[in-house]
């Protein structure tokens, strides 16, 4: 089972149109409900003014004033509120003030417009120098919303000694995750049994973020909050955090009215108001010595979190580890930050903090080749981690570890050596295309960072059903990964079972526990591997019981368990996280094992530029990556290429233009993503090296894609074009004119 | 023919159309767009709502045999005219070729954009026409897709028109 | 659901000119892929829509005895870049017609609409100003026949009267007869978006000398623009490639290109030069000349 590229397990239901998003749910009755948002970056609200024309009493209304519970989402750190309340600071553009519902989805609409907020405005911070300037100071006592320092050795007496120092500045913009889906949830609150029974369904990844933002928002205990999961139309990160502000605003308007509310955002709303990934800045210091062997690294790396702390400190630390890349040094100091700004609070977005860093470092890596006059290979090879070595946190390298090969691998899909040679004698004909191909080296720490597995303490598990089919259970969602197909094929392989007697139950907190978040790369690699677990107890409980005798046939499984259930009602067996031996991890120093384990890659991007318009094709592009064993190739691929896309787009065209701390190009038309005409064939090889830790072998897989393709091309750019100030992604041709012109005008 | 919505009373319009092979004749109110009515009137549910100005290309419906954004079009210009929603692809069950490429090709992720491009692709292959790789992509284009990077779109659209070309030729008309 | 308080459906287009001057503030909707998303985005609200879907024959093609083409306002993209006489005599607007949007979209936006909208990234209107097309406009009253370049008051805004309507578009066969042409498109994205810039060049050329030249360009200015003085400098001369270079600096004279978050001046500006060079050369190719260093 696992290795086999099973049929995705809801693809019939897709491809019929029966498949239920959170807008298809039928619910009579419902109201829509609208939310009005400040229009400032910062303020103080003093009052809400609702115009003529509308008639306000059809309207359930809700305001801070309103909120039964605490007015605070449950994340990280407990500062976002829900709602801003009268006399209260609005801290940036696209502040919740007031909620609406009403029948008329084009009335609420009208009167959506009607609503007018009185602000009295306050200076705001809109960048991330002004905040680190504290102009003026808008957070804490500091503006940081966290700070994170990693060091190993002691870089200070190298810079002096060192034949070589070569600096960097990289950064990188917010990017939009631009699932299809907008953002959408359903609630409904009614009393049940004499209590408030709170239900939202949503489209979502995190049904217990949201479960335990429902309980503080009303102060309810656990069992009176449900959450459903419905079939998600793309996520990213995107409905990671969020889910919990917005199916947050739809039980307090349903709570208010008493009647279902739909909150379906637009477009433009969604794009406006909801997370991104986090713009950055990073500043790299390296030392080498005569020979190109790395001795120190210094990173000043910092994050625009926005107004709120959100996911920004998980985040800043994701960033922060990846931040050395893939290399050896001895002498490392990494000081990560995530800086407050006036701006709506970015989030999760696929990748979480290391693309950006990890930009940084695979471009500081080949302008460091061409300082030192070597070749960007030769310098990697002389540096690459191998078994036995230590990264920045202390973490020793236990796995057999061949980034050369991997590296060889991929160069030679792509021709590279073939490739460089031939622009080398065509890019200095005239013409206005330029060719060049580039590369980036990297990784993804598999499952949470540092303690975060052991804290979720993650439970999963396996029930029986009456018709003697097996259903996962776990709170995992499906964002379109393949997370239905890959439990299913695990939990097959641990049976022995076709996948066809195997299938995931509806992910509802009611039914399902806590598998933690479905986020980080994890759930392949840590859910899979609880549920390989559960499969196993699940299989001994049937043979301890006298159900069902080994050998067994899929038949005669199918009937023990038919026959379990019907003669003990239920049949389910759980299991639960446990931290490996050997792996340790210090939160205050930052130093142990901060991932079980890593999945490791080198993208390599051919790029066509012309000259004249300053647009830049992509032509050919390899992504070969290390995951440990491939639960289901073609979904796994499918990552990769869907990955790769994003990361392209992220490199060259996806810009999120901002004014005065709103977001101006909010429409999908102004917010570029690449089509089906603007991206090459992806080449996707997987190399197999099967992980102890992982269910089959397996290691994490979806965040990976998005780390290397931007490095890779703009790499590949500066073989196209030579040296120039190529620090920031997206390379867009006007920034790329631009950079030109700096190397004609000297 | 004027249809008025004077104060307070919104104007209706008695619209007729086949949808997916079965007349359908019902009153709807001329604010509404052909997705309004398909999805909320009659519950076709499989045509979905991704940015209602016509950018994504996830409502997308076959309107006498032509793919169009459902959210950018007046329903009671439907009137007279027959439309195909992903609901109507399938019959008795059985996926249709396209269909069946799709999911057997991995094209599917999240599946928000699939019931679009499934239909555009469907349009391609009920043209009888060639099309290169390139013009495949080109059709394609009016599809935003956020998961697959298109490869496996692209891919499961060239193996249905490829499997309609080999049946056109083993049972030619 | 959009902001409309009515909507009217002539049957013929007597009956729609007739509504029109008893109601001339009612808002001419075609393919509607214009004027219903401006109406999503909260614009023209409760507005009366005047659509002229259900009047037959206002979609045709035709080649007329003299040698005009007639391209019905209410044409589809999809069927101008489809139809034998525009692929055989005017490539160009087919050219330029599959540009525009995607696939969806290109089945349902009008040739008329994407004029009467009046936006200055409208892929046809550079096309048919280089085309030096006339636009067939009709009231209950009368018709008048005006020149393409005539048509555009402002950003946005067209010069029809109140309770006209445009009926047709003409390319005259002095506009397209002998004529080499090419668009081009310049977006960051090459399907579903809005012109960044767009350049439409038609040349006549014999013995390798420009008989005539006629360069159209969009979203260089608050309107599409003809670029008389490169046209005037090319007639008589030879095509070299100095010839082609001086044209396209030319070409920049009417261009009033500004900053904005898609793209700087500089960079637009940048963009006129190089684009206009390139079109010329293609369509000066395509005239059958030869464009030698």
């Amino acid at each position: 089972m696992i290795g086999a590229s099973s049929i995705r397990k809801e693809g019939r239901a897709k491809v019929l149109g029966t498949a239920i998003y959170t807008d298809d749910k039928f619910m009579p009755g419902a109201l829509h409900g609208l939310t009005v948002r400040s229009e400032v970056p910062r303020g103080i609200l003093r009052a809400i003014h609702f115009g003529e024309g509308i008639p306000w009493e059809e309207f359930t209304l809700v305001t801070a004033a309103d909120i039964p519970g605490t007015n605070l989402v449950a994340s990280v750190v407990d500062d976002q509120p829900f709602l801003i309340g009268i006399g209260e600071e609005i801290t940036h553009s696209q502040q919740a003030v007031l909620l609406l519902a009403h029948a008329d989805r084009h009335l609420a609409e009208k009167a959506r417009r009607a609503v007018r907020l009185e602000i009295e405005e306050l200076p705001a911070v809109l960048d991330i120098q002004s905040s680190l300037d504290l102009q003026p100071l808008i957070y804490g006592t500091n503006n940081l919303l966290k700070e994170i320092r990693i060091a190993k050795g002691d870089p200070d007496p190298i810079w002096a000694q060192a034949a070589h120092v070569i600096e960097g500045e990289y950064r990188t913009g917010a990017q939009e995750q631009m699932y299809i889906e907008p953002n959408a949830m359903l609630s409904v609150v009614e009393p049940k049994d004499g209590l408030l029974q709170v239900t939202v369904w949503g489209s979502l990844q995190c049904p217990y973020y949201v479960h335990g933002a429902l309980k503080q928002l009303f102060g309810l205990p656990e069992k009176q909050v449900r959450v459903v999961a419905m079939e998600m139309g793309g996520a990213f990160g995107g409905k990671e955090d969020y889910p919990s502000v917005n199916g947050g605003h739809a039980a307090l308007l349903a709570w208010k009215s008493g009647k279902p509310v739909r909150l379906i955002y637009d477009r433009e709303e969604d794009l406006a108001c909801t997370t991104k990934r986090h713009p950055s800045r990073t500043r790299l210091r390296t030392a080498f010595d005569a020979d190109g062997n790395l001795l120190a690294l210094e990173a000043d790396f910092i994050l625009d979190g926005g107004a709120y702390a959100t996911l920004s400190p998980v985040v800043l630390s994701r960033g922060a580890v990846h931040a050395a890349g893939v290399y050896r040094c001895p002498h490392v100091r990494i000081h990560a930050r995530a800086v407050a700004t006036n701006t709506p609070p970015p989030g999760a977005f696929r990748g979480f903090g290391a693309p950006q860093s990890l930009f940084a470092m695979e471009r500081h890596m080949d302008r460091c080749a061409r300082q030192l006059s070597l070749d960007a290979v030769e310098l990697r090879k002389k540096n690459f981690l191998r078994m036995g070595d230590t990264m920045a946190t202390g973490q020793v390298i236990r796995e057999d570890l061949d980034l050369a090969g991997l590296m060889d691998r991929a160069l030679a899909a792509i021709g590279y050596r073939d490739k460089r040679a031939a622009f080398a004698l065509t890019n200095p004909e005239d013409g206005p295309i330029k060719r060049g191909v580039g590369f980036s080296v990297f990784m993804h720490g598999c499952g949470f960072t540092g303690n975060g597995e052991s804290h979720v303490a993650s439970v999963a598990g396996v029930e029986g059903l009456a018709d003697g089919t097996v259903a996962v259970l776990a709170a995992s969602t499906e964002m379109g990964q393949g997370k239905n197909t890959v439990f299913a094929q695990i939990v097959a392989e641990a049976l022995q079972l076709p996948v066809e007697l195997v299938d995931t139950a509806p992910v509802d907190t009611d039914r399902v526990p806590n598998s933690g978040p479905t986020v980080a790369s994890r759930s392949t690699m840590m859910v899979g591997r609880i549920l390989e677990d559960a499969a196993i107890g699940f299989k001994q409980a049937l043979v301890q019981q006298g159900f069902l005798a080994e050998p067994y046939t899929p038949a005669s499984f199918q009937a023990a368990v038919a026959k379990a259930v019907a003669a003990l009602g239920s049949l389910r067996c759980y299991g639960q996280y446990h931290r490996p031996p050997g792996l340790q991890w210090n939160d205050v120093t930052y130093q142990g094992d901060a991932y079980p384990t890593y999945s490791w890659a080198c993208y390599a991007a051919e790029v066509a530029v012309d000259l004249d318009t300053f647009e830049v094709k992509v032509a050919d592009f390899v992504a070969v990556q290390e995951v440990g064993r491939v639960v289901n190739p073609t979904l796994a691929a499918g990552q990769i290429e869907g990955g790769v896309a994003q990361g392209i787009g992220w490199g060259l065209w996806e810009e999120v233009a901002m004014q005065r701390g709103r977001m101006i190009n909010n429409q999908m038309t102004n917010y570029i993503i690449p089509t089906s005409v603007d991206l090459p064939r992806i080449q996707v090889i997987f190399l197999e090296n099967a992980h102890a830790g992982g269910p089959g072998g397996a290691k994490g897989i979806g965040e990976l894609p998005m780390d290397g393709p931007a490095p890779a091309v703009v790499n590949a750019l500066e073989n196209a074009l030579g040296a120039l100030r190529l620090d920031e992604v997206p390379m867009t041709p006007d920034r790329l004119l631009e950079r030109c012109e700096e190397v004609s005008h000297g | 023919m004027l249809t008025k919505n004077a104060a307070g009373v919104k104007a209706r319009k008695r619209l007729c159309m086949t949808v997916n092979g079965r007349a359908v004749e019902i009153e709807i109110d001329i604010r509404e767009s052909l997705l309004d009515v398909l999805r909320d009137r009659l519950q076709f549910t499989g045509v979905k709502q991704g940015c209602s100005v016509g950018e994504c290309g996830a409502c997308t419906v076959l309107l006498d045999g032509t793919p169009v954004n459902s959210c950018i079009y007046l329903a009671a210009w439907a009137h007279g005219k027959t439309v195909v929603t992903i609901e109507g692809l399938a019959q008795d069950g059985k996926l249709t070729p396209v269909q069946e490429a799709f999911v057997d090709e991995g094209a599917i992720q999240c599946g928000f954009c699939t019931p679009g491009v499934v239909l555009s692709t469907t349009a391609m292959v009920d043209s009888g026409k060639c099309f290169t790789h390139d013009e495949v992509r080109r059709e394609l284009s009016g599809h935003l897709c956020r998961c697959t990077g298109y490869q496996k779109i692209v891919d499961a659209a060239e193996r249905a028109l490829r499997e309609a070309d080999v049946a056109a030729d083993e049972h030619p008309v | 659901m959009f902001d409309i308080c009515e909507l009217c459906e002539p049957e013929t287009l007597a009956e729609a000119k007739a509504i029109f001057r008893a109601n001339p503030e009612l808002k001419v909707i075609a393919g509607g892929t214009d004027v219903l998303i401006r109406m999503q985005h909260g614009n023209l609200a409760g507005a009366g829509l005047l659509s002229l879907r259900n009047i037959p024959h206002l979609d045709e093609v035709q080649l007329l005895a003299d040698g005009t083409i007639s391209v019905g306002a209410m044409a589809p993209f999809t069927r101008i870049f489809e139809h034998e006489l525009i692929r055989k005599l005017v490539p160009v607007l087919g050219e330029a017609s599959v540009s525009m949007g995607g696939p969806q979209v290109r089945n349902v936006a009008t040739i008329g609409g994407n004029l009467c909208n009046g936006a200055v990234s409208a892929d046809s209107a550079s096309t048919l100003f280089a085309l030096d097309a006339l636009l067939k406009l009709e009231t209950a009253e009368g018709e008048r026949i005006i020149p393409m370049r005539d048509f555009y008051a402002g950003p946005g805004k067209v010069n029809l009267l109140p309770g006209e309507l445009l009926v047709a578009i003409l390319i005259p066969r002095e506009g397209y007869e002998g004529m080499g042409g090419h668009y081009i498109k310049f977006a960051p994205r090459k399907a579903m978006d809005i012109a960044t810039l767009g350049v439409a060049v038609v040349c006549k050329i014999r013995e390798n000398r420009f008989v005539e030249l006629r360069i159209g360009l969009g979203v260089a200015a608050p309107v599409p623009v003809r670029c008389f003085e490169a046209e005037d400098y090319a007639k008589g001369r030879e095509v070299t490639w100095e010839c082609v270079q001086e044209i396209a600096r030319l070409a920049l004279k009417p261009a009033k290109a500004r900053s904005s978050w898609r793209a700087s001046k500089d960079y637009r500006e940048h963009l006129i030069e190089v684009l206009a060079q390139r079109a010329v050369a293609e369509a000066v190719k395509r005239g059958g000349g030869c464009c030698a260093d």
